[in-house]
């Protein structure tokens, strides 16, 4: 088994862990962890395809999963603030 | 001359400009989103002349920079936002939405998002310009008030969970090809497991985010909750941008023997969206649940035509002049809607009255944008159908014309619900109610596009040359 | 370039009264709607043959004035232009005449299109324009009889659209192209000919897709009344000549259905509507009568027992004259004119319909029934049925209490008298029998007529009347339980839900919605991926 194999298995094991969590998880915030537990995964991926069998590894992926954790950072922080403004609204 | 590289870089630099300026002077905000939405458009018009350009933004290519394409589908795109912005901005459910502290920066946000997707040339660009959309539409929506913090929530979870599965498809992509941008992926020649897996992946996570049935059950507590222009925004361009990609995605990188062979997956999706929409309209009490239940059932002529634009430019030409001819009609009906609450004082569907002659302009664009929607000629809904149903019948399947008509019959009669609000009497009084002229604009600009069948035909012309 | 603006301006003007009787107050806007009517009765008295073009509407708008059709126009646009004359003074000012004056005009203009559009896509916008505007005629009055008849119409009119939509695309994509098949002389497919006719068919008044007719007449208001029966119903005819013409091979048992359909029609109605009791209902069941006749043609034409071009010469012919004695008929149930004055009009209309020497009646019937012999004593027989609805439609204005008189009500009434009597020297029409028998047959029935009439009022007999719409009356238990199971009918305001009704919107159980997009999402990437798969393999 190759690495790349292995961590794109991992990357996938991951990244249906996440979906699980996002679809049978009731509480908001453990949706919003299943789903970054997803991205992980999908930028996993990205990193496991980066390898070259005789080469250092493909720079370009590599670049594109730092982009995608700026973006997952983004999303988790929007996805916090609304939590706690729905759990204000609904104690109020 | 304006340089393409400089006007098309002008498409993001310019709102988002003006969403750091709305930033750091919350006093002229609103008005600088407003100025910065009719320059926008005024930016589209311009440039109507450069399609065809395609730019390396600063000079450097992909993969890693950042290629620009203005082609005949990414324009009427562009200038469905353009208008849209626009008038929404200058409505008074847009002048009262920007008030807000923080809705100006993120109205000009999303704009720069909108704009950047529909010009992005590559498949990572498009994910990060997804992204950038769905959180400023997510943010947006949420401003809507305390009921709008909990579909507000759901659309973000929906939206990130598709932005990721379309991530995880970009991967694959990369992975078979060593290319990102769209055309290159296209011109690899896929197939097998290599093609499938990508394609499928992508597939679902932008289905999920244009919330095409069987995955509307988000929209319409978000389209119905958010405030009425960012609604307008919602079910008139944000869900397109997803549908834009995904028509992208199976004209530009797929084989056309892939999209063949999905044809058949596309059509079900079409219909089922058709038929859950309409189901949701005839059962909704609150005037905007109707509105966002017609934004379900309007999204389904996407897949639909999608299912028979294998080797059909006639089909995506349908398929683009749908989502126009939508996109302006819903923006006009979310706008006037507002207007007729205000007049009534609520929205429940049953009880709503004429708001009197005033409010004409309000009335004149639920009338004719329900024409649009049910695609009554001559507006842009007509043209969409007509060509549809002929790119159909040429490949053999004639029973679409009967059913796209019967799509209209049903779109009539549940939007009668809405109609009959206006010639039941007793008049309500119209109070402070906003007259409605930028609904009015928009529903003119929506039937007024039965004009635009040449226009169309030379920009997706302009899109087949290489 | 004249004749070209003439044929532009034809379904423009109206359009832009439509909008401008939605802005500017009171009558000034209806004075309008008459004025509209000018550029299509002008086109249609002088330019005869004319082109032009609109490249930006649709699929790129080609309007073409036959020389043939040119007299049909100039006649439909006469019919307009008076019945909004006539309406100025008949309809009451208020925030629903607006309604109906921006209906009256989209409905005009959408019968001007059809008359000269060239291409399929213009043809079925004006066409819809007209089924869907004329709702707002129909229903115009908002009473529980109104309401129900807009609602039959409705029925029908989405049924015709339904087929006419269908039909369309399908002959385009048979020839690839939008140009009609009275143009291309491409025969479509079988099927293509059986929605037409029941698209075209609704509009017609063919048996039994008439049922609408004879429950709108009664409920609309007098103007669109004449609009309706004078006009509207030839866009059905015009249609039929264009669509699926008779110099085409049409499918087995198309023109044997159409003659028997016509026949039924032309007899049936006539036994109806003498029955009547409301000369507007009367008057409505002449004109499935008439059409029926009309139709019968154009069904001898389909099956070989007519020449085409002689058919559709006698079937344009029908629609002038027609279109002229109908909507006088109708604007005489309330004419504005002295007594004496409106009888003098209706019985020169009446004995145009019967087909009397020296009017333009004897030249469609004597057309019709060159054109096709074998319908000749049909048409002779028919005529005794017309003559006796004229003599029960007349009799019933007469016994009515007079309208108050009007200037602007009789000036319309007049023009269309003025126009019937003077069709036959613009068309140079032969309208003079050449042997006495001929004359004494023609001038028969209308005679038979008077004195069968006049028997029967010295009699006093009465006799019960047949509900209006006669077949729908089967329907109507469907109607009824339709309209309890649905909210949405319109025309009653329900009582304002509960706060607690509302709250229903809230979905049921948030974890099974996630559960059960979760199938689906499965199920969609399962299918898109085997699909891909599969196209690869092929």
């Amino acid at each position: 088994m190759t690495s790349e194999a292995l961590y794109a298995a991992v990357a996938l094991a991951l990244f249906g862990l996440g979906w699980a969590g996002l679809l049978l998880k009731a509480a908001p915030l453990r949706k919003l962890i299943a789903l970054n537990v997803m991205s992980l995964g999908a930028l996993m991926l990205l990193v496991a395809f980066a390898w070259r069998p005789d080469a250092p590894p493909d720079p370009v992926p590599h670049a594109l999963a730092i982009t995608g954790i700026v973006v997952a950072v983004a999303a988790t922080a929007l996805g916090l603030v609304l939590i706690r403004r729905v759990r204000a609204d609904r104690d109020r | 001359m304006v340089s393409p590289d400089a006007a098309l870089a002008a498409l993001f630099v310019l709102p988002l400009t003006g969403a750091l300026a709305a930033f750091a002077a919350p006093r002229a905000a609103a008005a600088l989103a407003i100025g910065v939405s009719w320059a926008n458009a005024a930016l589209v018009g311009g440039l109507y002349g450069m399609v065809g350009a395609r730019i390396a933004l600063g000079g450097h290519a992909a993969p890693l920079g950042v290629a620009l394409r203005l082609d005949g589908l990414a324009w009427p795109f562009l200038a469905l936002a353009g208008a849209l912005f626009a008038f929404a901005a200058s409505a008074t459910a847009g002048r009262a939405l920007l008030a807000k502290p923080g809705a100006a920066a993120l109205w000009l946000t999303l704009l720069a998002g909108l704009n950047a997707l529909f010009v992005s040339a590559d498949a990572f660009n498009l994910y990060i310009t997804l992204e950038v959309v769905s959180l400023a539409a997510v943010a947006l929506t949420a401003l809507g008030g305390p009921a709008a913090g909990a579909p507000a929530l759901r659309y973000l979870f929906v939206s990130l969970g598709g932005s990721i599965f379309y991530l995880a498809g970009v991967a694959f992509f990369y992975r078979a090809t060593g290319a990102l941008d769209i055309g290159l992926i296209g011109a690899a020649g896929l197939s097998g497991p290599a093609l499938a897996a990508p394609l499928a992946l992508t597939t679902l996570g932008l289905l999920l985010k244009a919330g095409a049935a069987p995955f509307h059950f988000w929209l319409p507590p978000a389209h119905a909750a958010a405030a009425p222009a960012a609604s307008a925004l919602l079910s008139g361009v944000v869900v397109k941008a997803a549908l834009y990609v995904l028509i992208r995605l199976w004209t530009d990188a797929a084989p056309p023997e892939a999209l063949d062979a999905a044809a058949p997956v596309f059509r079900v999706l079409g219909l089922a969206a058709l038929g859950v929409g309409a189901l949701g309209a005839f059962r909704a009490t609150r005037l905007k649940a109707l509105i966002a239940f017609s934004t379900v059932a309007q999204i389904g002529y996407a897949p639909l035509a999608l299912g028979f634009a294998a080797g059909s430019p006639l089909a995506v030409q349908a398929l683009v002049a749908f989502m126009a001819a939508h996109g302006l009609a819903k923006g006009a009906i979310f706008l006037a809607a507002d207007g007729l609450r205000r007049a009534n004082g609520h929205d429940a569907l049953d009880s709503l009255a004429d708001p009197g002659s005033r409010l004409g302009p309000t009335k004149g664009a639920i009338g004719l944008g329900v024409v649009a929607l049910m695609g009554l000629p001559p507006s842009g809904g007509f043209l969409a159908k007509w060509t549809l149903a002929e790119a159909a019948t040429a490949q053999g399947h004639w029973w679409m014309a009967p059913l796209l008509a019967g799509a209209a019959v049903l779109t009539g009669v549940y939007m009668l619900r809405l109609v009959s609000a206006l010639v039941r009497a007793p008049a309500c009084a119209d109070g402070d109610a906003p007259r409605g002229w930028s609904a009015l604009a928009l529903a003119v600009a929506a039937v007024a596009l039965g004009f635009s069948g040449p226009m169309l035909s030379a920009l997706m012309l302009a899109e087949a040359a290489p | 370039m004249t004749d070209a603006l003439l044929l532009i301006a034809a379904p423009v003007m109206p359009l832009l009264a439509a909008a401008l009787a939605m802005a500017a107050p009171r009558r000034l806007s209806m004075l309008g709607l008459a004025v509209a009517a000018a550029p299509a009765l002008v086109a249609g008295l002088t330019a005869g043959g004319a082109e032009a073009e609109l490249p930006g509407f649709l699929f790129g708008a080609q309007l073409r004035l036959e020389p043939d059709l040119a007299p049909a126009l100039a006649a439909i646009a006469l019919v307009w232009g008076a019945a909004a004359l006539h309406g100025r003074a008949e309809i009451a000012d208020g925030p629903d005449s607006r309604r109906y004056k921006a209906c009256f005009g989209i409905s005009m203009a959408g019968q001007f299109a059809t008359l000269l559009a060239r291409d399929m896509a213009s043809f079925y916008a004006g066409f819809a324009a007209l089924s869907f505007a004329a709702y707002g005629l129909v229903a115009h009055k908002g009473t529980v009889e109104a309401m129900r008849a807009g609602r039959v119409y409705a029925v029908f009119v989405v049924m015709g659209e339904l087929a006419l939509f269908t039909a369309f695309v399908l002959i385009a994509a048979a020839q690839a192209g939008l140009a009609p098949p009275v143009e291309t002389g491409v025969s479509a497919p079988a099927l293509v000919w059986w929605l037409l006719l029941a698209g075209f068919g609704v509009k017609a008044g063919l048996v039994p897709l008439h049922v609408w007719l004879p429950l709108a007449h009664p409920v609309a208001p007098v103007p669109a009344s004449a609009a309706l029966s004078g006009a509207t119903l030839k866009a059905g005819l015009v249609g039929l000549l264009v669509f699926a013409p008779p110099a085409l091979a049409a499918p087995p048992h198309y023109g044997e259905a159409l003659i028997w359909l016509g026949f039924i029609g032309a007899f049936g109605a006539a036994l109806l509507g003498v029955a009547q009791r409301d000369p507007k209902v009367v008057l409505a069941y002449s004109s499935v009568s008439q059409m029926g006749l009309a139709l019968a043609l154009l069904g001898a034409a389909a099956h070989g027992l007519a020449e085409p071009a002689p058919a559709r010469a006698a079937v344009l012919l029908f629609v002038v004259h027609h279109a002229l004695a109908k909507a006088a008929l109708f604007l005489g149930v309330s004419s504005g004119a002295p007594r004496m004055v409106t009888l003098v009009g209706l019985g020169v209309a009446a004995l145009s319909l019967t087909g009397a020497p020296l009017t333009l009646g004897y030249a469609a019937k004597a057309a019709a029934g060159a054109a096709a012999p074998v319908l000749g004593p049909v048409l002779s027989v028919a005529a005794f049925g017309t003559a006796a609805l004229m003599a029960r439609a007349l009799w019933l204005v007469v016994r009515q209490a007079p309208a108050r008189t009007s200037r602007i009500k009789a000036t319309a009434f007049g023009a269309l008298v003025l126009g019937l009597a003077s069709a036959p020297l613009m068309l140079a029409a032969s309208v003079v029998p050449s042997t006495a028998t001929a004359a004494a047959a023609a001038l028969a029935p209308a005679l038979a007529a008077l004195a069968l009439g006049f028997g029967l009022s010295l009699l006093r007999v009465r006799w019960p009347a047949p509900p209006p719409g006669d077949l729908v009356v089967l329907a109507d238990p469907i109607g009824a339980a339709l309209e309890r199971s649905s909210r949405f009918t319109g025309s009653t305001a329900d009582a304002p839900r509960s706060a607690a009704a509302l709250q229903d919107e809230a979905p049921p159980d948030e974890g099974a919605l996630w559960r059960e997009t979760g199938v689906a999402m499965a199920v969609v990437l399962l299918a898109v991926a085997l699909a891909a798969l599969g196209a690869a393999t092929r």
